[in-house]
């Protein structure tokens, strides 16, 4: 969408989402540390930072990764989602701050380069109870290093949207080396049945929502649509969408979104260029199909975004007969103007 | 076009929600339970035998003490310890020294016995067989934690 590099383009409601991250991220440390040297006074600053470092950062990705399903689930967690990129930054910030500190605890002072100290001070990887579990969380760090540097609509060009993706959905690698490194690490000695439960929940969380979202998107995908002798498919009913927004159907195995405005259906591809957004789950708004996640747009004739920018999505030749919509599988190249179907008066009255 | 992106995360997702219980199973299952007493026991040669044993030793940490003796070697003892509470000191060691602490830093005499992770711990003495142990944090280069020993028999 942007025509030149910014490191960020700021505006009023990403200030505000990262104001309110960092307060909560300060107040949790603090709330932390703060608990933690009553319980246990002989523990030092430097333990307790690693400790709260580790586990604001382990809670911070498990929100990550818990706001994509949620959004699928309920429109109401999209705000959420606006920023997320920011959220998964500080994720990385935080557990790089956690990883050096505890390098620096356990493995500096010595006649070793602490990361090699970090691999070799521990050989026993047979075992599980002694397992080398830092080397866990180096490589999860490393993964979050790799998201955190290429969040950026830069990189997602320069990359390919294709590529991009397939780096950032490491996140899940990332975080099953995290589970590990806590589980084979710090639950190994501690007694208290907090970190364990908060262990517990995050991966219940984590998945229980994923496959809850995958679940509900693949009922779209397990519509039987009945096929017409032209090649067109009877995808649903008029009366089915509301006015400015659309129906999601699934074609051909791809989605395609089906808007309804101003007396016309126009079908586009559901799937927003930007980041992949279900762009059927947004509105019409200034007379363009805008996708809930980021805000990209694209005229539903023709799929394409209003200049200057240049953004395309593929798009459906629709008809309607008799109050039932019909739309040809084969899509068209991206930004390929499709003459709208018109909709009979009585068609056109909104629900 | 999203349909091989959905695949791969309905595949990603049907593996972790194998993966991840399982490593939670498997790695809770593997903590040592907080009575090794039996697993370190099996540690000591046959010839050994107890001579103390205390839990309040330590000036500043609960750390259960026990002392044992072997009826082979009469300047050979072990010793192991059990914190009752994590020690949160990167790279404790334990020292011995038979000469007089002055508080501030280890004695000039002091002998390393070992790390202090969960075994038995061997040290001979000759002669006076009174004197200090140290917990010392390898890290901080910092005495933890003292006490005196009395005579071992």
């Amino acid at each position: 969408m942007s025509l030149q590099y910014h490191a960020i383009s700021w505006n009023q409601n990403k200030k505000v989402y990262d104001l309110v991250l960092l307060s909560l991220l300060a107040l949790y440390l603090a709330t932390f540390a703060g608990i933690g040297a009553l319980k246990n006074p002989s523990a030092t600053t430097e333990t307790l930072l690693i400790r709260g470092l580790g586990t604001a950062a382990f809670l911070l990705l498990t929100i990550v990764l818990c706001i994509g399903p949620l959004a699928r689930l309920n429109p109401r967690f999209l705000p959420l989602l606006y920023n997320r990129r920011h959220l998964g930054v500080t994720t990385f910030l935080v557990g790089l701050a956690h990883g050096g500190f505890s390098l620096s605890q356990f493995h500096s002072l010595g006649n070793i380069n602490p990361l090699v100290s970090l691999f070799i001070s521990n050989p026993r990887y047979a075992s599980v109870a002694d397992f080398p579990f830092q080397s866990l969380g180096f490589f999860a760090l490393v993964i979050l290093f790799l998201m955190a540097a290429t969040s950026h609509d830069f990189w997602l060009r320069n990359l390919s949207a294709p590529t991009w993706k397939r780096l950032h959905m490491l996140v899940y690698l990332a975080y099953a080396l995290l589970v590990a490194h806590i589980i084979l690490g710090a639950l190994q000695s501690e007694r208290n049945p907090l970190l364990g439960a908060i262990l517990i929940v995050s991966v219940g969380l984590v998945v229980s929502l994923h496959l809850a979202s995958a679940w509900r998107a693949a009922s779209v995908d397990r519509m039987k649509l009945a096929a017409a002798t032209d090649g067109f498919v009877q995808a649903c009913t008029v009366d089915r969408i509301p006015e400015k927004c659309a129906a999601v159907v699934s074609l051909s195995g791809e989605r395609v979104a089906i808007f309804r405005y101003d007396g016309k259906i126009s079908a586009i591809s559901n799937v927003c260029q930007h980041q992949n957004g279900p762009l059927g789950e947004g509105r019409i708004i200034d007379g363009c199909v805008t996708c809930p996640w980021h805000g990209y747009q694209y005229r539903p004739e023709d799929g394409a975004a209003p200049a200057p920018f240049k953004e395309k999505v593929p798009t459906f030749q629709v008809r309607v007969v008799d109050g039932a919509v019909f739309v040809n599988p084969r899509p068209n190249a991206a930004g390929t103007y499709v003459e709208p179907a018109q909709l009979e008066m009585e068609e056109a009255r909104p629900r | 076009m999203i349909q091989p992106l959905r695949r791969a995360h309905r595949l990603t997702f049907a593996i972790l929600a194998f993966v991840l219980p399982a490593t939670l199973l498997v790695g809770l299952g593997a903590r040592r339970s907080q009575s090794v007493q039996t697993r370190m026991a099996s540690d000591l040669p046959s010839s050994a035998y107890m001579i103390r044993r205390s839990g309040r030793l330590w000036q500043k940490h609960a750390i259960v003490t026990e002392f044992f003796g072997d009826s082979h070697d009469t300047q050979q003892f072990y010793v192991i310890l059990q914190p009752q509470q994590p020690l949160n000191e990167p790279d404790p060691l334990l020292y011995w020294s038979s000469s007089a602490f002055n508080g501030d830093a280890l004695p000039d005499d002091a002998r390393l016995i070992g790390a202090l992770d969960s075994k038995v711990l061997s040290f001979q003495v000759a002669g006076a067989r009174a004197g200090r142990m140290f917990i010392y944090s390898g890290a901080h280069r910092a005495i933890v934690d003292t006490t005196l020993v009395e005579k071992l028999p």
